[in-house]
């Protein structure tokens, strides 16, 4: 792993410093930024500052500031979220093998599935993977649903 | 004739409805899933296990009864959560359903599409969105 430049680490505990609104800013601004750049070399520091970014709005969710602050920060594109297309292919591609069950998936990779939901979703949580896609596939010949 | 922009399209590949993944969130715990784009359903309804994977007591929520198209009725409690879909985040009250084995949720006018600029052409299993600012 190639260390994180000490220049970026200067400015990255300064960042941390900062109140939470000014802070989550700086950060996201300093992540959009990084995001950008096509050096390798810079991985660390992208991670550092995605971690950051997640322990602060794990800060915000717990209360400490307004929800609708987490709500504006998600809509800047701060967070990174699992592609969906490939559960979603799968998902189009399978569903008929799978009908009445949950399915966890990681991607296109089917974690668990089964009746039982609570059992599907921890063995998704002891995978290890993250935010595994789970849903529930209704059975083939369920009638069209009208609720 | 309306001229109309909107900021997300997305093309629905299940053929039962109009299915669009999300990220549903409450507190920390968060759940990737999908939900079903419905005009006609008052509220966001989601079912009892979604509920469960977030970790919410579900019945300690505000109940509310909604009725179906066939005049069954289904009991529910809401609750305020995050909703993440294709780059756009919203915090609405979502309504769990007390039991288990509601079949799929329903993305519904009060808490999702109230809060969107929404159109949709079936025929090309297409939707366009906005979040309203």
């Amino acid at each position: 792993m190639t260390p994180t430049q000490p220049g970026q680490d200067g400015i990255l505990r300064q960042a941390l410093e900062l109140p939470d609104e000014q802070k989550a800013r700086l950060l996201e601004e300093m992540l959009q930024h990084e995001l950008g750049s096509s050096e390798e070399s810079n991985r660390p520091f992208l991670e550092k500052l995605d971690e950051a970014l997640t322990r602060l709005e794990s800060r915000i969710q717990s209360g400490s500031t307004t929800p609708e602050s987490a709500v504006t920060r998600r809509n800047s594109g701060s967070r990174r979220r699992p592609d969906p297309a490939p559960a979603m292919e799968w998902l189009r591609l399978h569903s008929k093998e799978y009908g009445g069950e949950w399915v966890a998936l990681d991607g296109d990779r089917l974690i668990a599935h089964g009746p039982d939901a609570m059992e599907v979703y921890a063995a998704a949580e002891a995978d290890g993977a993250y935010l595994p896609m789970i849903k529930y596939i209704e059975p083939a010949d369920a009638l069209p649903f009208v609720f | 004739m309306p001229d109309l922009s909107f900021d997300v399209t997305h093309i629905y590949a299940s053929t039962d409805g109009i299915e669009i993944p999300l990220v549903i969130s409450f507190g920390s715990k968060e759940v990737q899933t999908s939900g079903y784009a419905d005009c006609g359903a008052e509220a966001c309804i989601f079912s009892n296990e979604i509920g469960q994977m977030l970790g919410i007591d579900v019945e300690a929520g505000e109940p509310k009864w909604f009725g179906s198209a066939s005049g069954g009725t289904l009991e529910t409690y809401g609750h305020m959560v995050i909703i993440e879909f294709l780059g756009i985040t919203l915090e609405s009250i979502v309504y769990f359903a007390k039991y288990a084995g509601l079949r799929r949720n329903l993305l519904g006018r009060n808490g999702w599409l109230s809060k969107l600029r929404f159109g949709l052409v079936e025929y090309d299993s297409t939707v366009f969105l906005s979040r309203l600012t």
